[in-house]
């Protein structure tokens, strides 16, 4: 094959490939050639020669479960999402009420106060430290590059 | 919030689309076919969740894969070694019935002992192009490298395979 050839063999892969674009100006340089070259020629038939030889036949068609398992998800994420909202909507109004009683009365003991105090706390403390869990999990997330 | 009639719509597309290209992937790395189903399964439901699909000319083919093959790998080091493995020509092909044609089934696992002889680099690209059907956008995303250079190694695998295949007869 001549140089010349050369500068053509990726075109004529990308036509094998039906990845031309031939609206680019350099696909008619490239017909141009391969209707002088008997050589191109025979590369372009050698290349869909191996691509028959190596071709996929036939398909799988998915079951039904995966549809119906789809569909499940779907609502047990609603219901989830409503169940969530229905426990922690309420549950911060309660204890923010109770903190509020509890502070505002002065009739109740310090050791009581510290207690209910230490809970908040801890609840605090866990939640950052589930925060910060979820951060360093999100850093390592082979597909965070995907926009949820 | 995506409605519940377009989710649907969305999750039947991706499925249509690239079910059978994501359980080919599964079948190559796990060599078992009820643990492939499995995986593809997941792949989709969980891809779902994490696709953006208002890009709507990008293919998602390249991230179903690299979930496919995490998903795949990740099960074989839980599971250990394989209960059923199946035989090359049912890997590399879609002949999902025995009974298929012993040529075909022949010529299948000829190919396969070329593709082992091949460098690791050139059997990635021959198989994500021939077997995986990828084009030149979906093999550069997959292996993270230029369309350039995509089509000068894919170049490159070929002749090599080309050279294998007039060593055995299979050539043109």
């Amino acid at each position: 094959m001549e140089s010349k050839c050369d500068d053509f063999k990726l075109k004529i892969q990308g036509l094998a490939d039906g990845e031309l674009d031939l609206t680019d100006e350099s696909s008619s340089d490239l017909f141009l050639h391969l209707s002088s070259c008997r050589e191109c020629r025979e590369e372009y038939h050698s290349l869909m020669n191996v691509k028959n030889r190596i071709k996929i036949e036939g398909s799988k068609q998915p079951s039904k479960e995966l549809f119906i398992e789809f569909e499940k998800r779907r609502s047990s994420s609603v219901i989830r999402k409503i169940g969530y909202l229905l426990i922690l909507v309420p549950y911060i109004i309660i204890v923010g009420i109770g903190m509020y009683e509890l502070f505002r009365d002065g009739s109740e003991g310090l050791l009581i106060k510290s207690s209910f105090l230490a809970i908040i706390t801890g609840i605090i403390i866990l939640l950052i430290y589930t925060i910060k869990g979820r951060i360093k999990e999100s850093k390592n997330d082979k597909y965070k590059e995907i926009i949820r | 919030m995506k409605s519940k009639v377009k989710q649907n719509d969305i999750f039947n597309w991706l499925v249509k689309n690239y079910y059978d290209r994501v359980l080919r992937t599964a079948i190559y790395y796990l060599r078992n076919r009820s643990d492939a189903e499995d995986i593809t399964q997941d792949v989709f439901l969980k891809a779902f969740e994490k696709i953006d699909f208002s890009k709507t000319d990008e293919s998602k083919f390249p991230i179903l894969f690299i979930m496919a093959k995490n998903l795949s790998l990740n099960k074989i080091k839980s599971k250990g070694r394989q209960e059923e493995t199946l035989p090359d020509w049912e890997i590399l092909s879609n002949c999902y019935n025995p009974e298929s044609d012993f040529d075909k089934k022949q010529n299948i696992n000829e190919i396969n002992l070329i593709l082992k002889e091949l460098k690791d680099q050139d059997r990635e690209i021959i198989l994500l192009k021939h077997y995986q059907d990828c084009s030149y956008q979906e093999i550069s995303e997959i292996l993270n490298i230029p369309i350039g250079t995509v089509m000068s190694r894919l170049y490159s695998a070929r002749k090599k395979l080309q050279t294998m295949l007039k060593g055995v007869n299979y050539g043109e």
